[in-house]
């Protein structure tokens, strides 16, 4: 049942949406009732000190966890309550992952890689690899195709990375600390790429640590003790209104581990 | 996402860890190699028996003493026992003889004694028997005659080996041996049978031959036949003869069932079923080569699940099915059990031929052989697999993601 990707409205829906770890005296509150709406097209960063329920949040909406409470709404389907396999099929379909540490499967080749999420909605090979390809080819990475993962330098891992998280044409990308792992110019060149991905209508949400990389979002939430604590929405991302500095002679920036 | 791509991933994963794959293929190699040759050699065994019982068939009937089941009849009735006391006589030889049914009767008179020669003594069967014997059992004089009629009742023939084993050569004829302590001459010596084990149940190379009228002399006179080889007139209808012997000696042992009937072809099955059992237990200890190997692989498949946590958790978070995981990690362990099992096949093929070639003993190894082998490598793979493929396919996605981050 191919479902056709609307190109406005509401792709995320949360409401009242908690996760509890632990019982009792140990009982933690990840998420403490989140109400969150994302519109197609939306740049999201999400920001917070360590432990304020980012990632758990980001793990929620890409169906990797499941809320303790509430409701969760993606692509006008309801999605709490769904079995383990419809919720892979989601994943293969829906939702694209870009992580810290890339998570490249280091056996396979680059293009196997970027193909890896086609594999599991039952695409024939040779049309995998048309795709990946072309991707691959959109991130000046053609050559690499058959290079392994080890060959590559950090920024162009994450490339890789972003390509594979493209290639099933998600409805939402989720990316978790994506430059936490890479210089700054090699950051930079990332975020140009996730920016170019947003101009071309993919909704992108991001977790950062870095309030730097919030100047590529159109919408900036911060997050405390699970809480949404700040919602900004910019009209156009801060980024485009300022000028543009020169690749190379960014001030370091420091780089730390993910929540 | 199919079988071929499932193959491709687990060969791909397999090859990056080649050493410790190819070792946990040995065991597989191992387990298959010896349950092979173990079928395979029990499976040449049987033919060896069968195409030797199979001079029986046409048209060949067995007449033992003791009613007993027939399946039993290899083992339950030993013709040297001192306990048991024929029920056949020869009166019912004749009896037997006198049906239109049959055509030629040989009763098997089994004496125990010591055969001489010189100082030499062996212990070899000694069987009373008629003329018959020769042409009901197709067997072969390498030199000489058999007894018969017209030959002197101190007169002995003797099988191939026992003649090689007392005399030192087969063309003895004219020489005098001791049976019993009274000389015989050796009138003849029989070829090779090659047939240890067959249908009659004595090894017919090692055993020497007198007439049933000699034999008698060591009993008091009174004959007892042990066993009664007796051919039907039409071997097409053997069934119908086996049925008129057993009628005839029925009426004649006032309807005491104290013998049994036993056709040629049955004869050799209760000889291969025998073998069947030994084949079957030897095989069953092999298969613990197998099991051994199939723990290998348990143990490997947990370590690689162990290793490769983060993968699997990239896997899901890029839509892979708790499904597509299990059979990811099934797929890994079948491909080194199907690959262990086809060259523990070739292995055992290659060990077979020699064995052909030297021992000229020809191990059977048939389509059914095979396809039990491969299908306990298979069997294996999946028993041993399963456990941890489903403990691959139950980690959880954020927790195989958080590892090592």
């Amino acid at each position: 049942m191919p479902r056709k990707k609307k190109t406005t409205g509401n792709v995320i829906e949360l409401s009242g949406v908690t996760k509890e770890y632990g019982y009792d005296d140990t009982l933690l509150m990840a998420l403490n009732g989140i109400d969150l709406t994302i519109e197609r097209g939306e740049f999201v960063a999400i920001m917070g000190p360590s432990g304020c329920g980012k990632t758990t949040l980001l793990n929620i909406l890409g169906l990797l966890d499941s809320a303790s409470d509430g409701s969760y709404v993606l692509n006008t389907q309801e999605v709490a309550s769904l079995s383990s396999r419809r919720r892979a099929d989601i994943r293969s379909k829906e939702i694209g992952f870009i992580f810290q540490s890339f998570n490249l499967l280091p056996r396979m080749t680059i293009i196997d890689n970027v193909a890896l999420p086609l594999t599991y909605s039952n695409m024939p090979r040779y049309k995998q690899h048309k795709n990946a390809s072309r991707l691959l080819k959109t991130f000046d990475l053609q050559e690499r195709e058959y290079y392994m993962p080890t060959q590559l330098s950090g920024g162009q891992l994450q490339r890789v990375a972003i390509a594979r998280a493209l290639v099933n044409k998600p409805s939402i990308i989720l990316a978790d600390e994506p430059t936490g792992n890479l210089d700054s110019k090699a950051s930079e060149i990332i975020m140009n790429e996730l920016s170019d991905i947003h101009r071309r209508g993919n909704t992108i949400i991001m977790v950062t640590h870095n309030p730097d990389l919030t100047t590529y979002a159109t919408r900036i939430i911060h997050m405390l003790d699970g809480r949404i604590a700040r919602d900004t929405k910019y009209p156009t991302p801060i980024l485009d209104t300022r000028q543009k500095r020169p690749l190379g002679k960014t001030k370091k920036k420091s780089k730390r581990g993910s929540a | 996402m199919t079988l071929t791509s499932y193959v491709r991933e687990g060969w791909a994963s397999l090859r990056s860890t080649r050493v410790r794959t190819g070792l946990t293929t040995l065991g597989i190699i191992i387990g298959v190699l010896s349950i092979t040759l173990v079928l395979a050699l029990g499976e040449g065994a049987k033919r060896t028996i069968s195409s030797q019982v199979t001079g029986l068939d046409t048209g060949i009937i067995l007449a033992k003493p003791g009613g007993i089941d027939q399946r039993a009849a290899m083992s339950a009735y030993n013709p040297f026992s001192i306990t048991t006391t024929s029920t056949l006589t020869e009166r019912d030889m004749k009896s037997v003889d006198e049906l239109k049914q049959t055509n030629a009767v040989a009763p098997l008179m089994f004496i125990n004694g010591s055969v001489g020669f010189n100082s030499k003594s062996i212990s070899a069967p000694i069987i009373a028997t008629t003329p018959d014997f020769v042409s009901l059992l197709k067997l072969k004089l390498a030199s000489g005659q058999f007894v018969s009629d017209t030959t002197n009742r101190d007169t002995v023939v003797l099988g191939n080996n026992a003649a090689l084993d007392l005399l030192g050569n087969d063309q003895v004829r004219g020489q005098e041996v001791l049976i019993k302590g009274r000389p015989h001459t050796v009138i003849g010596v029989l070829k090779n049978t090659h047939a240890p084990v067959n249908a009659i149940g004595v090894n017919l190379d090692r055993s020497v031959f007198i007439s049933l009228d000699d034999g008698k002399t060591f009993n008091q006179g009174i004959a007892q036949i042990g066993q009664m080889i007796i051919r039907a007139s039409d071997p097409t209808s053997t069934t119908e003869t086996a049925a008129a012997i057993d009628k005839r000696l029925l009426e004649t042992h006032q309807n005491e069932r104290d013998f049994s009937i036993i056709e040629g072809k049955d004869a050799a099955s209760a000889a291969s079923s025998f073998y069947s059992i030994i084949v079957l237990i030897t095989a069953a200890v092999a298969a613990v080569a197998l099991i051994v190997g199939g723990i290998g692989i348990m143990n490997i498949m947990l370590v690689s699940v162990t290793e490769r946590t983060r993968e699997i958790g990239v896997r899901k978070a890029l839509g892979a099915s708790n499904s597509h995981i299990l059979g990811q990690f099934l797929v890994e362990s079948l491909t080194m059990t199907v690959v262990g099992g086809l060259i523990g096949l070739i292995a055992a093929y290659i060990i077979a031929f020699f064995i052909a070639m030297v021992f000229s003993f020809q191990p059977a190894l048939t389509w059914e052989i095979i396809a039990i082998a491969m299908g306990l490598a298979v069997g294996v793979g999946v028993i041993f697999g399963l456990y941890p493929a489903i403990k691959a396919s139950e980690k959880d996605p954020i927790e195989a993601l958080r590892r090592y981050e």
